[in-house]
């Protein structure tokens, strides 16, 4: 008669390769979608970054190790998809998610108004870094109109869009990261 | 030390970053992006379409309450012209009607007419009588004969000070005493109203003068109605061996729910 569960199934490699797959997938997605500017999101010239929504809300809620790396790859697919300079959004996005992971602590990272205040927070400095990385390539950016209306207006947006996609993404975050399971009573490696 | 890995982990990013727009400003990254764009773009076409397929139904979602208000503002001006159509159609029939009777008094200087307009019909099929908007005080009483479009409708029956009740001719309980006017002799009789279509003229005296497609005119005889009002056309005749008296079909001349506007022969007396 066997007393242990049997309820395991699912290897932490197994896990890991589906928590790569999904957030590949979602980012190669979000890519995609923002690259194509959906119209119905666009309030008065104003559309929302999904890539960064996706990659700081993942980073804050999965605090997991490899965001950096994520978001350096999602940043270069965006600049492949746009017609800017190669490396630009790479950069501004890397930061940004280096940004997310250095503040707060471990009793408050995983909170919702968290999430929501380091979208916003990086959604600043991804617009800053990218705007002076332009200057510096010699485009001809208008600094007032971008700090005036271009960058607290997407970032109000960013952060309403990133409350609205915290659940499903902690829905992903829960279902993905179920590595803890046990195979005849013991840790499954 | 995590942090000091995430650090260099940044740092190394950073410059692998700085470095390709710098390799990209020099344009040796050309390839490599007219590649990846390449790959790419079947994706990107696919992601737009949806999101365009996604933005008309978004777009089609938010206009459908303007759409819904469009429609409802254009289904009460449409009903505002129907309603504007009708009444000048009746106006136009109005009209036509007053025309006829202004030409029927300029043809009848023997007569007195007031004209009057069709207020109400009798709803029942009791009575089949017709309310008019002239009453009393226009010098209208009981008995007086009615006509429109020049043939004969009925005649007063009752009337108040601002209304009064015809009994047209096709009542049943309606009574006309005509002639029919032959070629060489003129047939008379009575023709009564019949809840069928055509009017029954009976009591025919002289059938020979009796002919199908002959006019009925009123006979005067009695003094209800002056003499020669148009009541119809003889349509068939029925005679029996047996029956003494010839009966004939009659059309009405004038249909009267047909009419709007009557004239009402207040003195026939004159002439």
């Amino acid at each position: 008669m066997n007393d242990y569960p049997i309820y395991a199934y699912r290897t932490i490699s197994d896990s890991k390769k589906i928590k790569v797959t999904t957030y590949g997938l979602l980012i190669v997605l979000a890519a995609l979608f923002q690259a194509s500017s959906p119209p119905f999101f666009t309030i008065k010239g104003t559309s929302p970054d999904f890539v960064i929504i996706l990659l700081i809300l993942s980073s804050t809620i999965l605090r997991h190790r490899h965001a950096l790396a994520w978001s350096f790859g999602a940043g270069l697919l965006l600049d492949l998809l746009s017609s800017g300079p190669i490396g630009i959004s790479a950069l501004a996005l890397t930061f940004a998610t280096y940004v997310s992971s250095v503040g707060g602590v471990g009793l408050f990272r995983t909170t919702y108004a968290w999430s929501i205040g380091t979208v916003a927070i990086c959604t600043l400095v991804y617009y800053l870094i990218t705007i002076s990385f332009l200057t510096v390539h010699g485009v001809s950016i208008d600094w007032a109109t971008t700090i005036i209306r271009i960058i607290p207006s997407t970032t109000i947006y960013n952060s309403v869009i990133a409350a609205l996609l915290y659940g499903p993404i902690r829905r992903i975050a829960q279902t993905t990261n179920r590595n803890r399971y046990y195979s005849y009573g013991q840790p499954h490696e | 030390m995590k942090a000091q890995q995430s650090l260099l982990w940044l740092i190394v990013l950073c410059g692998i970053s700085v470095s390709l727009s710098l390799l990209h400003n020099n344009g040796s990254l050309e390839s490599v992006q007219d590649t990846a764009l390449r790959v790419l773009s079947p994706l990107q076409n696919v992601t737009s379409g949806i999101s365009r397929s996604i933005a008309d139904r978004v777009d089609d979602i938010s206009s459908f309450s303007q759409l819904r208000s469009t429609n409802k503002s254009l289904i009460r001006e449409n009903n505002i012209l129907l309603a504007e159509v009708a009444r000048l159609r009746m106006t136009d029939r109005e009209n036509a009607s007053l025309r006829q009777a202004v030409g029927y008094m300029d043809q009848h200087p023997e007569l007195e007419l007031t004209i009057a307009k069709i207020i109400g019909r009798d709803s029942s099929n009791l009575l089949d009588s017709m309310l008019v908007d002239r009453g009393r005080q226009d010098g209208i009483a009981p008995g007086m004969p009615v006509v429109a479009n020049g043939g004969l409708i009925g005649r007063v029956i009752s009337s108040s000070t601002k209304t009064s009740r015809i009994l047209p001719i096709t009542s049943p309980q309606s009574s006309v005493n005509v002639i029919v006017q032959g070629e060489h002799s003129d047939a008379d009789g009575t023709v009564t109203g019949s809840k069928e279509e055509l009017l029954k003229m009976s009591k025919v005296v002289d059938s020979d003068a009796l002919n199908t497609g002959l006019f009925v005119i009123t006979s005067g005889h009695g003094g209800g109605f002056p003499r020669g009002i148009l009541v119809g056309q003889v349509v068939t005749i029925t005679s029996s061996s047996s029956a003494i008296m010839t009966e004939a079909d009659v059309r009405a001349f004038v249909r009267h729910e047909d009419v709007n506007t009557v004239q009402i022969i207040t003195s026939f007396g004159k002439g």
